[in-house]
């Protein structure tokens, strides 16, 4: 019932707050190039979500400013800046499309992608780091794997490390809602865990003592310790994790697309460039062989 | 061809001489980082140095890598912490409390000692700036990253204008509904036993209904959660109407998501803030109009209204800046406003103490600036009561 009045006041807002929008549809050069494109990768006509995208010419992405390296922002130009900007950026590049990014809240990316399947509202792809997994994959759909992270726990300099499952019971360890970190404590049970916004909001925590550790991706922890957190990572990781683009389920000609744009900036080299200048030079677009088990594989032995 | 035999066997005993330490060299680690480095996001927090490297065939032997800084060789607080990350590795050494390095160029090297004895030193540079640790509070910081959070202010006053606007005209419709009911349906019928008095009586009960529903309903829900209902729910609904009949309605963004729900729930809480307004107007006033001739609408218009406002200024002052500090929920839905850019400027710098007090400071800021010309309005009504 909220609807009704909402909605008339969303008439009457929406026609000032998204009048702009209107003038970019005019850039039908550019629009027509990529669908074009589109047509030519698909080798048919586009249909679906991925027609609205290349008929506007912009596709919107989803992306939290909160993660760096990943992606925050510049001082000087307050613009988005890092590795997963950079990719959504190479995306542009490969389908001819411009790039418009949203930052929505972590738990509230798929939900986004949900509500907008059918007219392209919202955001169109979350290029935000995400790992894939099976229960999301039943409610969005993955692209192929663009880089990998793992799961490593941090902890206070000096404390004592965390790096078997035993370890961790019966600690306080501080996660970002809805991360694979959470539902990876969450199997492990008699975890205490707490649950944050983002992993970032963990940290002053941790460095108050409040936590044992904090579970986050091995780079961003990295990450944490160069700029002055008295920290320092617990050596062994838990899992690996694969992390791709999501989007709105059923909608194979945008999957295809997006898996294009991967294969594209894999086999030109422009992935790897953008991994190693913001990943210390290492090159994390390539699947890890170094004995540590992936998520999917910890998480089966764990409910096994 | 004695010699050449010769030869042969020299080279079969020189070749065998060097194949083992071929291999006892194996591949050896190679760096490929060390931090801290020129161009990172915030400045060197002097807790510790990191180094980035691809592990070779032997592993590192964190107890006997070392760290030189400036030619010498750092004490780390504890062993150095050797760390497998999805690629390579990285090695951290702790740095002791009283470490303070000179301000200036400094000169770092690693040496990398690998479990088959093996050495490989990484040398580079970073200039220090000299701040040793971070501060509890970073004014440095606060200047850097000033104009980046206050240029959200800017949508803050944005939203609260437009918000109070829609608010206060949408509280008058909602006052006038809740005002339609004068009497209950047994009264109007002891009263008049008339049919026809009792349909216009239904009649009039519409607009109250609506008015009392809307007034219940954004009352009893929290405001957090209309902001979140609206930039979420049209959407879907959206999408499902879309998908079932072929239309859309325009979909509000973060913006226009936190306009509506601010307006709907301030406009409710006003409601009654104008109906009390109104009801104060002395009952006189209205008779003494009518004794002059005007009709309903002239009454309304130069009798009732304006002296209602001048009771409701107060209020509407008030809920002003409440509703300053209540734009704040809409960082929950990715508004760049004060809070969330803060917030923002937190994540990038791992301080969430310094730019939250930047946003405390420019929340503060707008309600004594508002606060003090609500004040002035106030004292400028009064003064026509006096002369009045």
């Amino acid at each position: 019932m909220l609807l009704v009045p909402t909605v008339l006041l969303a008439l009457a807002f929406g026609l000032v707050a998204c009048g702009g929008d209107e003038g970019d549809e005019g850039g039908t050069a550019e629009g027509q190039t990529a669908a074009e494109k589109a047509a030519s990768i698909l080798g048919h006509e586009p249909a679906g979500l991925a027609k609205i995208i290349v008929d506007r010419g912009y596709l919107v992405v989803a992306n939290d400013p909160n993660y760096a390296p990943q992606s925050s922002i510049n001082k000087e130009t307050g613009e988005l800046e890092g590795f997963d900007v950079d990719v959504a950026k190479l995306v542009g590049e490969a389908l001819g499309l411009e790039i418009r990014f949203e930052n929505p809240k972590w738990d509230s990316v798929i939900p986004g992608l949900q509500a907008g399947a059918e007219t392209g509202s919202k955001w169109n792809v979350s290029i935000g780091s995400m790992t894939v997994t099976p229960d999301r994959a039943k409610a969005v759909d993955f692209t192929d794997p663009y880089y990998y992270a793992q799961g490593q726990m941090l902890v206070r300099q000096g404390s004592p490390k965390i790096t078997t499952i035993e370890e961790l019971k019966g600690k306080t360890i501080g996660v970002g809602a809805q991360t694979t970190y959470q539902y990876f404590l969450d199997a492990v049970g008699g975890v205490n865990i707490r649950s944050y916004d983002t992993d970032l909001d963990a940290f002053p925590v941790l460095e108050n003592g409040g936590l044992d550790g904090v579970m986050t991706a091995d780079l961003t922890a990295s990450e944490a310790i160069s700029s002055g957190k008295p920290f320092e990572l617990s050596g062994k990781p838990f899992y690996y994790e694969p992390l791709a683009f999501a989007i709105a389920k059923d909608q194979p000609d945008l999957l295809a697309l997006l898996n294009y744009s991967i294969k594209w900036m894999r086999d030109n080299g422009k992935l790897t460039e953008a991994s190693k200048k913001w990943y210390h030079g290492f090159d994390v677009t390539a699947e890890p062989a170094s004995g540590v088990p992936s998520y999917d594989e910890v998480m089966a032995q764990l409910q096994s | 061809m004695k010699k050449l035999v010769l030869t042969i066997l020299a080279l079969v005993l020189v070749l065998g001489a060097m194949a083992p330490a071929a291999s006892a060299a194996g591949k050896l680690p190679e760096v490929t980082q060390g931090s801290p480095y020129d161009g990172m996001a915030y400045e060197w927090g002097v807790t510790a140095v990191q180094v980035y490297y691809m592990p070779g065939s032997s592993p590192v032997d964190p107890l006997k890598c070392e760290l030189y800084v400036n030619g010498e060789r750092v004490t780390p607080l504890g062993d150095p912490v050797d760390s497998q990350l999805a690629q390579g590795a990285s090695l951290q050494f702790n740095l002791p409390e009283d470490f303070q390095p000179p301000k200036g160029e400094l000169e770092f090297r690693a040496v990398l000692v690998t479990k088959a004895g093996d050495e490989v030193s990484y040398d580079w540079t970073y200039t220090y700036g000299g701040q040793k640790r971070k501060p509890l509070i970073d004014f440095a910081l606060m200047r850097d990253w000033f104009t980046f959070i206050a240029q959200g202010a800017l949508v803050t006053i944005e939203l609260t204008v437009l918000s109070i606007l829609f608010a206060t005209l949408l509280a008058l419709l909602g006052a006038l509904g809740r005002l339609s009911k004068s009497t209950s349906a047994r009264e109007a019928w002891t009263k008049y036993r008339s049919w026809t008095y009792m349909v216009g009586w239904v009649g009039r009960m519409v607009p109250y209904g609506i008015a009392t529903f809307y007034t219940s309903l954004f009352r009893g829900t929290p405001l957090l959660l209309q902001i979140i209902f609206i930039y979420l729910a049209i959407p879907g609904f959206n999408n499902y109407a879309y998908g079932a009949w072929g239309f859309k309605i325009p979909e509000p963004g973060p913006f226009a998501s936190a306009a509506v729900a601010l307006s709907l729930n301030y406009g409710a809480y006003l409601t009654e803030v104008w109906r009390a307004g109104i009801q104060a107007v002395p009952k006189g006033q209205t008779e003494a109009a009518w004794a002059l001739g005007m009709t309903g609408m002239q009454t309304w218009r130069r009798i009732t209204l304006p002296q209602a406002f001048k009771i409701v200024i107060p209020a509407i002052g008030n809920d002003f800046i409440a509703l300053i500090k209540d734009t704040s929920l809409a960082s929950t839905i990715a508004l760049p406003e004060l809070l969330q850019k803060a917030r923002l400027v937190g994540g990038r710098t791992y301080d969430f103490l310094s730019p939250l007090l930047v946003a405390a400071a420019v929340y503060w800021a707008l309600t004594i600036f508002f606060s003090f010309w609500q004040a002035r309005l106030e004292r400028r009504l009064e003064r026509d009561t006096a002369r009045g």
